[in-house]
């Protein structure tokens, strides 16, 4: 016994109605949120395009932050990232903050979730200056309580 | 608008609970409870209560009785009997926990006590005559994680808990022996012991700092760490509730949170000034002002200390641009405010209330 690590014992296992299992951990709001194919996240993809491609930015910005895919494979949530960072990326800097003070606060807490998820992929080193000054803007209207926000929310995009 | 404000050194306060005259406040700092004598311009330490060998994390003083409840991260809970003497003698309760005790809170017919725990139970502590000593019956489900913060409604029997499982739930902790059968509320007709009579998460989740019964106890609030204060009118037992209310802020989570009325309610935390709450069912709730703003205290001070300020730079450094170097927060609570509790009320509205924080600091707000 003595060349036992007693501190990495998992004494929780021991106890089995102290195991919390990961889908004990989803919150109720997206429980019953059906996930969304590859397919479906494409041609929503497109239609942003198309309304950005019409100078839509506000709206194109606030369709996609509107459902974002949480209960989805990993693919489908890149995929929707990219749409987000194409956006994000073809505002010009001078607009940003008219189009923040249009989203819903809801909206705003979405979109710092991937503005966040934005800066930790290395597809987006390119556009880092874009995100941070989204960020900036971002920070202005809602405050840190949209940070803390993001940090204890478990509705990951 | 005053505040009174009170330094009793650097070490942070968890809770404190003044006495029904206000005469005495009960600290939990450190190991230790400190009791003051409040009558003085500045408070003078009376005696120390020391019996735990953790930190206090909550202090409770009876209304009625005086007794004491303090419990600790030692995983025990003591009961402060007063004597005339002005001595207390401590009686250790039974908790049966094997994780620190996190909160203590006596009921408002001051029977019992809940004390919340970090053994995902919530120990609720009667008077055993026969025994001559405090026993516990635990509430366990469905409680994932530890109990943060315990409050009781109005009527003695049920009990709201915040948890870091991030949900808020409203038990009942009705004990056969020592309660009369309560009257039927919007939250449960018969509610035998350990009854969940409402389960409630915040949108974005975070743990659950705090929660509290409004005073009619008909509709349940608390505070989580993402920033928001949630507020839930039930309809009726075993409905879903007739409205949740949240407001997501813009300011840092708030820890503890009082309501001052039926349609007020008082939160403070991480961004060490209260901010008050106001609406209704039907109007919804926003925030209604802050008190102790330190946006409004940096406008003062900028504009008292200008000239004040240019002169002493210009001796100092010998340029008028004042480059503050003042390092203190706008704000009287230079850190954390851990605890908000009622300090006086007036026409059924707290009027004024009593803050503790990180920095040692007691202050009392006009609200």
């Amino acid at each position: 016994m003595a060349n036992v690590n007693f501190r990495r014992i998992n004494i929780d296992i021991l106890e089995p109605e102290n195991n919390i299992a990961p889908e004990d951990l989803i919150p109720p709001s997206i429980a019953n949120l059906p996930p969304v194919s590859v397919s479906e996240i494409q041609s929503f993809g497109q239609s942003i395009r198309s309304a950005l491609s019409r100078g839509d930015h506000a709206g194109a910005l606030s369709a996609a932050l509107a459902n974002p895919p949480y209960t989805s494979t990993e693919e489908v949530k890149s995929i929707h990232l990219t749409t987000i960072l194409e956006i994000l990326s073809t505002v010009k800097s001078t607009d940003i903050s008219k189009i923040v003070e249009k989203l819903s606060s809801d909206e705003r807490d979405t979109l710092f979730k991937y503005l966040y998820k934005g800066m930790s992929v290395p597809e987006s080193h390119g556009i880092s200056g874009v995100l941070l000054a989204w960020h900036e803007k971002v920070t202005e209207v809602s405050g840190q309580g949209s940070i803390v926000r993001y940090l204890s929310d478990r509705r990951v995009v | 608008m005053s505040h009174s404000s009170q330094s009793l050194g650097h070490v942070p306060i968890a809770d404190h609970s003044f006495s029904a005259d206000r005469s005495t406040l009960a600290l939990a700092r450190d190991i230790s409870v400190e009791l003051y004598d409040t009558s003085g311009p500045k408070y003078s330490l009376l005696t120390s209560l020391t019996g735990h060998d953790k930190t206090v994390t909550a202090v409770d003083i009876a209304p009625n009785s005086g007794r004491i409840v303090t419990c600790s991260q030692d995983r025990n809970a003591l009961v402060w009997e007063p004597a005339a003497d002005g001595t207390y003698k401590p009686t250790l309760v039974l908790l049966r926990i094997n994780r620190a005790a996190t909160y203590a809170r006596w009921s408002p017919d001051e029977k019992k006590f809940a004390v919340g725990s970090g053994a995902r139970a919530i120990a609720v502590c009667y008077f055993e005559e026969e025994n001559d000593w405090w026993v516990s019956r635990h509430i366990k489900k469905p409680l994932r994680s530890t109990v943060l913060s315990v409050a009781w409604h109005p009527n003695s029997v049920l009990l709201a808990a915040g948890s870091t499982d991030s949900h808020a739930r409203v038990f009942s902790a009705y004990v056969k022996d020592i309660d009369a059968r309560p009257s039927p509320t919007v939250w449960g007709e018969r509610v035998p012991f350990q009854t969940l009579c409402g389960d409630f998460v915040s949108p974005a989740g975070g743990w659950v700092h705090d929660a509290a019964f409004s005073p009619s106890g008909n509709a349940v609030a608390f505070v989580a760490h993402d920033s928001s204060l949630t507020i839930v009118y039930p309809s009726a037992p075993e409905q879903p509730p007739a409205a949740i209310i949240t407001v997501s802020t813009t300011l840092l989570p708030f820890v503890s949170m009082l309501w001052l009325s039926e349609s007020e309610i008082v939160a403070a935390g991480h961004d060490c000034h209260p901010v008050v709450f106001s609406g209704s069912e039907q109007r919804g709730w926003a925030i209604d002002h802050a008190v102790d703003d330190p946006q409004q205290a940096k406008k003062n001070v900028g504009k008292e200390n200008s000239a004040l300020n240019m002169f002493r730079q210009m001796d100092l450094k010998g340029t008028p641009t004042s480059a503050t170097e003042d390092s203190s927060l706008a704000t009287i609570h230079q850190n954390t405010i851990t605890k908000l509790r009622e300090y006086a009320s007036s026409g059924g509205r707290v009027s004024k209330i009593s803050s503790t924080g990180v920095d040692g600091k007691v202050v009392i707000f006009s609200v």
